[in-house]
């Protein structure tokens, strides 16, 4: 893989562009497919999170990870994608609610990870949302409550429920 | 941001079971991308254009209709003028055909005819007089329609002939041919010529009495054998009026009051902005004044019409282009600014929103702002102060009606102008152009401004004063230099507020075409 040439990216060089999408698509495509409910709805989040790359490429100090910085956009981009698509909902909603476990069994010729995408896509989208912010970007309790404008104890309280249902939903596909 | 601190085993496989995983989307993402990624073209909103093209129409309508109207008119009149000019002549004994030497144009009239034969008679025996004469000294002489020198003519007359051949019998030419002076159509140039050597009394003039007659040419009926020795005579010169009969006196054709004009008005546009109160629970307002005073054009086509020597009624079509740059400083507290999600700091890249109000409408603005150090976050009570140019374009379809006062006499006269006008916006468009953050300690987030203009109505009234002199070139020019002030009355956006008014001081200078 070439590293993208991010001073042409910034004089909007398309074939620089390119080859940065290139070299990133697929990570970032991952990531939009664990935020979004289908795979149409990451591709557009997928688009819109390049467009936003290369328009405020010139926020990226170069100081961190740039791949870091990228990952950054695209959650941002996909939490706004979300909200706009009105698929947030308040978090206390979630209560006491029973979610169906109809979990598929995994198809043993399919990558793990295209399954447990699946299974992340069958959680509720304020679960899913705070499953991947906490687990996988590693945000903390605070950082979630202050991004999805909840209380810390409601991001808490949720990611236990999420884990549990996504272990549920797990389990069952695994035993299926 | 914190790592996960909680050592759960599921956390460890789900982020293990991702790790490097990569997934390819839709083979057409980098086009789509690639077309998000291309300037956009303006957008003009649908009904912009119905509305552009409609006023066109309109305006062009407008002139085509005010074309033929004038020209309608200014045929009327032509015509009607004819008509007197004809019954003037008529009373004045004049005959008819006199229209028809200098206008084939001019139509005969059957109440003329008694007046033409007697006049044709009374010829007639002129010449059969003087015939008789010249037969009795034995020289022959031509028939009528041979020209004969106006006695006007500074010319001496032609040398006498010795004699003239005797007639020679033709066939067919027994005797000299006669003019019928019955058939006036054909003799309209001769009997002219007859009447200008004639006295009004019906006898001969003096001085064509003594001259010899001229022979004909060969051309001629007359003379077949002596054509060889005898030129024919030059052409005569048209015909002189003024020795028998005054030249009738033209009726003065009164203007009809109607003119168009070329205008053109140079103007300094100044504004009168007024801060518009917070109201309680809305967004603050803030004004986009103009830096200076600034030029502008207008162009107009008017016409006008001349109610009586003093009054009259002014309107036409105008157009003014303009390109305002203004400026206005946004202030608020950091925390009231709405927290956003990004930015080097969590919870520190704020959005700050607002209401613009400028000529063209008012606009929601809304800045997005973060701090300029990635390790220095600001406090909630930072003050935000950000200093925003705009430039505003407005095309404009202004149609006066103004009242016209003309005071003086001769070439030059004072002339006011008082009236309306109405404006019709064809263009209104606002731009953010840049945006300076005063506090060094904050930062625009880039390219995250965001505008939403909302134009006031597309129609405003307005005012017209001006007094100035009207040149008079010639009948039908005249030039007009006039100061003017004008402006708009008061004008307010969709939330009932009042919008910033222009005043426009300037000088119009135009040519106008009187009918």
């Amino acid at each position: 893989m070439t590293e993208p040439n991010l001073p042409a990216c910034l004089q909007g060089d398309r074939l620089a562009q390119k080859q940065l999408f290139e070299c990133f698509r697929g990570k970032m495509f991952v990531l939009c497919l664990r935020y979004a409910n289908s795979r149409e709805d990451a591709e557009d989040i997928l688009q819109e999170g390049f467009v936003k790359v290369f328009r405020d490429l010139p926020q990226y100090s170069g100081a961190g990870n740039f791949e870091g910085w990228m990952r950054k956009v695209f959650v941002n981009t996909a939490l706004q994608y979300l909200q706009k698509q009105k698929r947030i909902p308040v978090m206390s909603e979630l209560d006491g609610q029973d979610f169906p476990d109809d979990a598929e069994p995994f198809v043993h010729d399919e990558p793990p990870a295209k399954q447990m995408i699946q299974i992340l896509q069958k959680l509720p989208t304020g679960f899913r949302t705070i499953f991947n912010l906490h687990i996988l970007e590693g945000y903390s309790h605070p950082e979630i409550a202050e991004i999805l404008g909840i209380s810390v104890g409601t991001s808490k309280s949720q990611l236990l429920r999420a884990k549990a249902h996504f272990r549920k939903l797990l389990e069952g596909s695994l035993t299926t | 941001m914190e790592k996960n601190i909680h050592n759960d085993p599921l956390d460890d496989y789900v982020r293990n079971t991702f790790d490097d995983y990569e997934e390819n989307p839709a083979a057409d993402m980098w086009s789509r991308i690639e077309s998000d990624l291309a300037p956009d073209a303006p957008a003009v909103p649908v009904w912009r254009v119905f509305y552009f093209r409609n006023r066109l129409r309109m305006a062009a309508a407008f002139i085509l209709l005010l074309l033929s109207g004038l020209v309608c008119e200014h045929y009327y009149y032509e015509n009607k003028l004819r008509d007197l000019s004809l019954k003037t002549a008529a009373k004045q004994d004049v005959p008819a055909d006199r229209d028809a030497v200098f206008s084939k144009k001019a139509p005969r009239k059957a109440a003329q005819q008694p007046n033409e034969t007697a006049f044709f008679e009374k010829t007639k025996r002129a010449i059969s007089g003087q015939a008789a004469r010249k037969n009795a000294s034995g020289v022959q002489r031509s028939g009528m329609s041979t020209p004969v020198p106006s006695h006007h003519s500074a010319s001496p007359a032609p040398p006498a002939q010795a004699s003239y051949p005797a007639p020679v019998s033709l066939p067919g030419h027994t005797s000299y041919p006669t003019t019928d002076f019955s058939e006036k159509t054909d003799l309209i140039g001769t009997t002219t010529n007859m009447a200008a050597n004639f006295s009004p009394d019906g006898g001969p003039s003096p001085a064509v009495a003594d001259q010899p007659l001229p022979a004909l040419g060969k051309s001629g009926v007359l003379d077949p054998l002596g054509a060889t020795s005898i030129a024919p005579l030059p052409a005569a010169p048209l015909p002189v009026f003024d020795a028998i009969f005054e030249r009738p006196i033209e009726p003065v054709r009164e203007p009809s009051g109607w003119y168009v004009g070329l205008h053109t008005t140079l103007n300094r546009t100044f504004e009168n902005t007024r801060e518009p109160a917070r109201r309680p629970g809305g967004r603050p307002v803030f004004v986009g004044r103009q830096e200076r005073p600034q030029a502008s054009v207008d162009w107009w086509l008017k016409v006008g019409k001349t109610l009586n020597r003093r009054i009259g009624l002014e309107s036409g079509i105008g157009y003014t282009q303009n390109t305002r740059a203004t400026a206005h400083t946004a202030r608020f507290r950091f925390d009231d600014g709405v927290i956003q999600p990004g930015g080097p700091i969590l919870g520190q890249r704020r959005d700050f929103s607002y209401d613009l109000s400028t000529y063209g409408g008012s606009a929601a603005v809304s800045l997005r702002m973060e701090p300029a150090d990635n390790s220095a976050p600001v406090t909630d009570t930072e003050p935000v102060i950000a200093k925003i140019t705009a430039i505003e374009q407005t095309r404009l379809l202004r149609i006066p009606l103004l009242l016209t006062g003309r005071i003086g006499s001769g070439r030059m006269q004072a002339v006011a102008k008082a009236g309306l006008t109405g404006n019709f916006f064809l263009k209104n468009d606002l731009e953010i152009t840049a945006g300076i953050s005063q506090n060094s300690r904050l930062r625009f987030a880039q390219n995250a401004n965001n505008i939403q203009f909302e134009r006031t109505g597309n129609f405003f009234l307005g005012y017209w004063v001006s007094a100035g002199l009207e040149f008079r070139w010639n009948r039908q020019v005249r030039l007009v230099a006039e100061p003017v002030l004008s402006g708009n009355f008061a004008r307010r956006d969709a939330q009932d507020r009042r919008l910033p008014d222009q005043v426009l001081a300037g000088v119009n200078v135009g040519v106008n075409w009187v009918f």
